[in-house]
């Protein structure tokens, strides 16, 4: 059986110098870190629970950027993915999900996938959008933030608990293939072993070139980053750490709230 | 004509959710250039149909059959994908919770429709709409500007306001009740349950202190637990990733996955503010932020906030609290 990990490259900014409110800013400003993404480390350590369970499982992994993205790829491969898939573009910051999607299913739809795990979202632009579209674009049903899966080979489904809103869970049975959309919390990812290091390190990755000319439109013009105006809101206590906290606690006491 | 705005309205147990209700925030924005239309589905739907209808002055378009008694977002995107083909409507907005998002996302790629997803504000330039969304934790905020249409929205729940409630007029706005055949499909809903726990401190404190990844390594709780257990009635809760690590139970998690809690005072340390966390606490009486980076999103919904590591500042916090106590 094979199964297709999709794993973003997420950024986060480490510099919280940030130009003034309404100031506008690029993402390299920001001096990012990229790792993968929070929730797609729960995506892959769901499908290496699989393999563990189940003969003859492959798990691939697939992400979409430029050079960078290799050593997400390579993250993913030290957490247990047997091979990588690089579909490599150029540097577009905040590529719309639709593209990705369109990108991560040409590049894989000639593979016959059983399982196909995602994160929920992705912690930097936090859209729940390209998992579910890759779904609807293989023509294959989905479920969305998954914090219980279960596969039963020989009715060749997976039964899938999706969290809700407001503590409400709902149970969903998918037909194979399918793709599920993994929350954060389903597992407890493990750490890299020293052997799958190792292999990650120099393991060959497949790499899909694409053009600028050649990635798909989504239909959007995404703006640049900006600082918002402080809106709401209140006030910012000043002085020393201990003259704030004497000031919170006077003024929470004023209020009748201590 | 005007170009249609279509409002997918969710619904639990054939009732629409308050959520649902602030797609009219949108409607009141877009009027007088849009016409609303509401859809919504369910086993047995017809009474939240009128009743949508005669509470929001905006007709309804209601799916009714046995596939959709729980939420079904891929039998719902395909209703929507037709009845958008049908009626031409230029704008689909889903509220931008998971079942929402499941089905918008759906819906755009049946439609090759753009997407911009958990949408806060709108815009004009010129004829084009622009639409406000937040990244990395909303300490940034982006545009979006479709080019075409339809477009699929999702709504960022809480940041629209529900239209007030429309004056009577003689005739109630239409309800039209199509049936839909059962039909086997690769997605099945099964069953829906409600989270059970045990654990109701949440629920039951005055005061909660709230903890994020600002809190840095798991033995500094011990910090947050003693300034809980000094102020009166408190409890302490967590943001989503410390339940990931299984540092506090998720019986103890505020968030939109999470519990919704409307304490006196809600005291969020460490805490960035997604949207994911203040979904859940947004509604507490009094909001105190302490956060290292004076950009966090947390402090545009705190009362009070304070630019300082939790660590070192809830120590103090609690023995200011002390000396008050002993005047």
């Amino acid at each position: 059986m094979r199964i297709l990990v999709c794993v973003k490259q997420s950024a986060q900014p480490t510099d919280p110098e940030l130009p003034v409110d309404g100031g506008t800013i690029r993402l390299a400003d920001l001096e990012p870190e990229y790792d993968i993404n929070y929730y797609d480390t729960f995506a892959v350590e769901e499908a290496v629970r699989l393999k563990e369970t189940l003969p003859d499982v492959t798990i691939d992994a697939v992400s979409v950027g430029p050079d960078r993205v290799e050593t997400t790829l390579r993250r993913a491969l030290a957490l247990g993915a047997d091979n990588a898939i690089h579909v490599h573009t150029p540097d577009i910051s905040m590529m719309p999900a639709a593209t990705v999607a369109h990108l991560i299913h040409q590049a894989t739809a000639v593979k016959n996938y059983e399982l196909v795990f995602a994160g929920v979202m992705s912690e930097d632009t936090m859209q729940r959008m390209t998992g579910p579209m890759v779904a609807a674009l293989r023509g294959i049903p989905c479920a969305t933030s998954v914090i219980e899966a279960r596969l039963d080979m020989k009715k060749r489904e997976v039964t899938a608990v999706c969290e809700l809103e407001d503590g409400l869970h709902e149970t969903v049975s998918l037909a194979l293939p399918a793709l599920i959309t993994v929350q954060s919390g389903i597992n407890l990812p493990r750490y890299a072993s020293l052997s799958n290091r190792l292999r990650a390190r120099s393991q060959a990755i497949e790499v899909v070139r694409v053009d600028s000319a050649d990635t798909p439109d989504s239909g959007i013009t995404t703006g640049p980053l900006f600082v918002p105006p402080k809106t709401g809101g209140g006030e910012i206590l000043t002085g020393t750490p201990r003259e704030k906290a004497e000031t919170l606690i006077s003024r929470l006491h004023e209020k009748s709230i201590l | 004509m005007t170009p249609t705005l279509l409002l997918i309205a969710e619904t639990i147990d054939n009732r629409v959710t308050g959520t649902s209700l602030e797609l009219t925030g949108l409607a009141q924005r877009l009027t007088p250039d849009m016409t609303a239309m509401f859809a919504l589905a369910g086993s047995h739907i017809n009474a939240s149909a009128e009743k949508l209808a005669a509470n929001t002055g905006i007709p309804v378009t209601a799916f009714e059959g046995p596939d959709l008694a729980f939420p079904n977002p891929e039998v719902l995107a395909d209703l929507i994908g037709s009845m958008v083909q049908q009626t031409g409507a230029e704008i689909i907005c889903f509220p931008h919770t998971t079942c929402g998002c499941h089905a918008a996302a759906r819906t755009a790629v049946l439609l090759d429709a753009p997407c911009v997803p958990a949408v806060e504000s709108v815009g004009k330039e010129g004829d084009a709409l622009v639409f406000r969304r937040s990244a990395h934790n909303g300490r940034l905020k982006t545009t979006v500007t479709p080019r075409r249409r339809p477009v699929v929205l999702t709504l960022l729940p809480g940041a629209f306001k529900p239209a007030g409630p429309t004056a009577p007029s003689g005739t109630p706005p239409g309800v039209t009740l199509q049936k839909i055949e059962k039909k086997e499909g690769g997605f099945s809903p099964v069953d829906m349950t409600r989270e059970a726990s045990g654990d109701a401190a949440l629920e039951h404190a005055d005061i909660i202190v709230a903890v994020g990844r600002g809190i840095g390594d798991p033995e500094n709780l011990k910090i947050v637990n003693d300034l809980a257990r000094r102020l009166p009635n408190a409890a302490v809760a967590a943001s989503r990733p410390l339940c990931d690590l299984q540092w506090l139970p998720y019986s103890r998690q505020v968030g939109a996955t999470g519990k919704t809690v409307s304490p006196r005072l809600y005291i969020a340390c460490g805490i960035s503010g997604a949207q994911q966390h203040v979904y859940g606490m947004k509604d507490s009486q009094w909001i105190v932020a302490v956060n290292t980076d004076p950009h966090a999103a947390i402090f545009s919904v705190a009362h009070l906030g304070v630019v300082e590591d939790l660590v070192t500042f809830l120590p103090l916090l609690a023995e200011a609290y002390e000396e008050m106590k002993a005047v």
